[in-house]
């Protein structure tokens, strides 16, 4: 289990190596693996993801999909050490894009037309 | 920018697992039914399922089927053997469901006279027809244009009705997986709003082939272990899929409404939108595409997410999808209230399985029937709620129990559908009751005084005794009924055919003796209709009290403005000529007008003809006063003294063996004692019963039972009823199948 304050670099660290690990246990190439690199690049099966996701749980002590992250928002390496961060430090600032999206389509409620 | 502005669901047409309409559905959604189908050894082995399949533990067997997937009335639709043999079922059952839909709507004529537009989805390639019989089909011609491809690819299914119900809007299959049929109702909405047709049907076909096989839940993580799906419990362990398809026919409600239309429920909106590429994978579903599309939903329909009382899932019984759908649907709740329980769920996936691409019009007709009948219906299985969502803290409750729906404040009932489709596209409905003002006025008004004419029809006598039986039983079972309604709805609303029963029906007794005689009648089926002539010889005057009840009745427009302005005309006639008598100014008038009122009717003649003042009627026929034809006809009768018809005289004009006559009245050479008949020939007036607008009903009777037409749109273009839901035609079950 990490120990210490959050930090981006730990948890990017862990998070890729626990994929290489994943890609070796299938037999698949050595790549670079990357904060930039998407998820289904990895040639990894969604039971795959789940148990690195499991991996990662115990590594990090939290499970950000359990209510705070939809694991289907994850689609590469960033989101998914952000989610980890998120749960690691949360600044209080859910930062929540979607509501701020879901807002503005509410807002055009006065420009519906009505034929 | 969206587009707001309300539809009316008119008419609506289904065969879904345990029910073949959407009466049976209706209670099986209050009985809680799970109307799923548990198959034998011997059923999955005639099937084609191995020994070691069956034998598998984690080999489920169960389906959800619908019936008689090879049966099909061909011959209704004037498709052959061959080529209904070679035709995907999917395409078969959605042409008799259209059908049904536009019959329940009573639209079967007025779809064909304005743009209508047909979106319609169908089941996926490996379940297919073509698809099981690939090797079977492969061996003919399977080319572009071949009976295989036309009978077999999607991309015929909504031109095929189009072409056969005569439907002239656009016409498109659209696919989009599991949201297919919401997509379909959002793009049919779409083109009724910006003006581009005036009534869409939207349609949805997945019928799985074949369709009495179990499956090994070990191939798909999805798959539900039992063949249960259990839409939002804690031991969800996934969905089953089955075979259903349906139709809903809708118009813009204004319309609707000024047609007279009876309206099942209101769509107040649609939404759809695709999650884009944020997302883990091709096959994940998306928080934020879900709840997009129900915010531009609620949004396009001018409501509050508060508004809806209720919310029809996607609910697919999957651990996994079930929290973040309703943690999308939360997410849009909680922009305007932190309210707890405030909103019924449900997923009709629990009574079903899940049928793909018709999932979507499953779940709007279980709505629609919810909001006609203002009752929730329970959800299945769902002892205790997925722990991987709080429901405590949520806005939702799973609905339990079948039970009245609560109004909010008094405010219309409001629901929503949510659907979700693999490949990202999310589609969102907003439906709503028919406000409580627009029931109670299409309620009231008078009845319209009989007696009615009524005449129902098929394609042959089989299926006529069959129609003539369902109505019968109908009519019998219902506590507030009107003949006018009826009559209106049949006459004016179903396409006819060669094979009739008609009648003259005062009351709803009448009726009934009326339909059950057809159901069991053994008539032979009748010869083509002949031309007909009509032959003007009235035998009298035509008396005040008979103008007087023409000029009064409420269907015979035609005819009063007819013999006002002829009988006005005659006001320029020397009132010292023989012609100039009261007697045959009034006559005359009314000859002519009787003949237009018959005219406006759509009886017509191939030709006119008459003896006395009936040969002068029959030159004047047409034409209008200020012809000098008029000015001739003055002439003519002051030499035509005598007034009453040569008897010997009572056939001329009319050709022998190529037209039947009709009669203004019937030749006393002819009459044959006892019931007045002339076989092969007509008339308006019976020995003792002076020719009346009631006594034309007889006449106009026969005229349809010969085979002939009215123009029932001038039939009713006074004192209309309104167009009420009715039993549909009685498909026969003929099977077509590429039998190993």
């Amino acid at each position: 289990m990490l120990k210490g304050g959050p930090d981006r670099e730990s948890v990017l660290a862990q998070v890729r190596a626990e994929l290489a690990s994943i890609r070796a246990r299938r037999h698949a190439g050595v790549i670079e693996i990357d904060e930039s690199t998407r998820l289904s690049e990895l040639g990894l099966t969604s039971l795959d993801l789940a148990e690195a996701i499991s991996s990662l749980e115990s590594v990090f002590d939290v499970d950000p999909f359990a209510e705070a992250v939809a694991i289907t928002s994850i689609t590469d390496v960033r989101s998914l050490c952000d989610a980890y961060l998120s749960c690691l430090s949360p600044s209080g600032d859910t930062g929540d894009d979607l509501d701020r999206e879901l807002r503005a389509i509410r807002a055009q409620r006065g420009n519906t037309e009505q034929p | 920018m969206t587009l707001g502005g309300d539809l009316a669901i008119i008419g609506l047409a289904c065969r879904f697992p345990g029910a073949d309409d959407a009466e049976a559905f209706w209670a099986n959604l209050c009985a809680g039914r799970e109307s799923i189908t548990w198959l034998t050894d011997d059923e999955l082995a005639a099937a084609g399922v191995t020994d070691e399949m069956r034998s598998r533990p984690t080999y489920v067997k169960a389906a959800y089927t619908i019936s008689d997937i090879d049966r099909f009335d061909a011959r209704f639709f004037g498709i052959s053997e061959d080529e209904a043999r070679m035709m995907d079922p999917q395409q078969r059952i959605l042409l008799e469901l259209t059908y049904a839909a536009l019959e329940h709507a009573g639209q079967v004529v007025t779809a064909q006279r304005r743009p209508t537009g047909v979106f319609a989805t169908a089941g996926g390639v490996t379940t297919s027809y073509l698809y099981h019989h690939a090797a079977r089909l492969a061996r003919g011609p399977h080319g572009t244009g071949s009976l295989a491809q036309i009978g077999n690819d999607k991309d015929f299914l909504a031109t095929r009705l189009a072409f056969k119900l005569n439907l002239t809007g656009i016409a498109t299959s659209v696919q989009t997986a599991c949201s297919s049929s919401l997509v379909a109702l959002h793009l049919g909405r779409t083109a009724l709003l910006v003006g581009d047709i005036d009534m869409a049907i939207v349609a949805a076909s997945c019928i799985r082939v074949p369709q009495r096989v179990g499956y090994d839940s070990a191939e798909n993580p999805i798959l539900s272990p039992d063949g249960h799906c259990r839409a939002f419990a804690d031991d969800a362990k996934g969905t089953t899929f089955g075979s259903g398809a349906a139709v809903l026919v809708l118009k813009r409600r204004a319309d609707a409404v000024r047609d007279r239309d009876h309206v099942h429920a209101l769509i107040k909106s649609t939404a759809a939108t695709n999650d884009g590429g944020a997302k883990i994978g091709f096959t994940a579903s998306s928080v934020p595409g879900q709840a997009k599309a129900m915010a531009h939903a609620i949004t396009s329909a001018g409501v509050s997410a508060t508004d809806l009382g209720y919310v029809e899932c996607h609910g697919t019984g999957t651990r996994i999808g079930d929290p973040l759908e309703l943690k999308a649907l939360e997410r849009v709740y909680r922009l305007e209230t932190d309210a707890t329980g405030i909103c019924g769920i449900g997923s009709v996936k629990t009574n079903l399985g899940h049928l793909e691409q018709a999932a979507g019009l499953a779940s709007l007709i279980k709505v629609t029937l919810m909001l006609k009948h203002r009752m929730l219906v329970p959800s299945l299985h769902c002892a205790r709620g997925n722990t991987a969502f709080n429901f405590a803290q949520s806005p939702f409750t799973v609905v339990q129990s079948t039970a009245p729906w609560p109004s909010t404040d008094g405010r219309d009932r409001m629901a929503g559908v949510n659907s979700l489709g693999i490949g990202g596209t999310n589609g969102f409905a907003v439906l709503a009751e028919v406000p409580i003002e627009q029931r109670e006025d299409r309620a009231g008004g008078l009845e319209v005084p009989g007696p009615h004419l009524v005449c129902l029809s098929a394609k042959s006598s089989d299926r006529l005794r069959a129609y003539a039986g369902r109505m019968a039983a109908f009519v019998d079972d219902q506590s507030d009924f009107r003949v006018d309604d009826f009559c209106y709805t049949v006459n004016l609303s179903r396409s006819h055919h060669r094979v009739r029963c008609a009648g003259v029906v005062r009351d709803r007794d009448d009726l009934v003796g009326l339909l059950r005689a057809a159901s069991q009648s053994t008539s032979p089926e009748p010869p083509s209709a002949k031309p007909a002539v009509y032959v003007c010889n009235p035998s009298s005057s035509a008396a005040v009290e008979t103008v007087d009840l023409f000029r009064a009745h409420p269907r015979c427009d035609a005819f009063r403005n007819r013999f006002d302005e002829v009988h006005a005309w005659w006001d320029h006639v020397d009132p010292t000529r023989p012609s100039a008598a009261g007697d045959v100014r009034r006559t005359l008038a009314f000859e002519l007008a009787l003949l237009d009122q018959l005219a406006a009717w759509g009886v017509r003649f191939v030709n006119v003809t008459g003896v006395g003042l009936g040969a002068v009627v029959s030159q004047l026929v047409g034409k209008s006063v200020g012809d000098q034809g008029h000015a001739d006809a003055i002439a003519a009768i002051d030499r035509a003294v005598a007034l009453v018809a040569d008897e010997t005289a009572g056939d001329a004009g009319v050709p022998q063996g190529t037209a039947s006559a009709v009669y203004r009245v019937l030749p006393a050479s002819s009459v044959t004692g006892g019931d007045v008949n002339v076989a092969g020939h007509m008339t308006l007036e019976r020995p003792g019963a002076p020719v009346s607008p009631i006594g034309l009903l007889g006449f106009l009777t026969e005229w349809l039972i010969s085979g002939r037409e009215l123009e029932w749109t001038g039939y009713y273009s006074t004192a209309p009823a309104r167009i009420i839901p009715l039993p549909t035609y009685p498909f026969s079950r003929d099977r077509y199948w590429l039998d190993e």
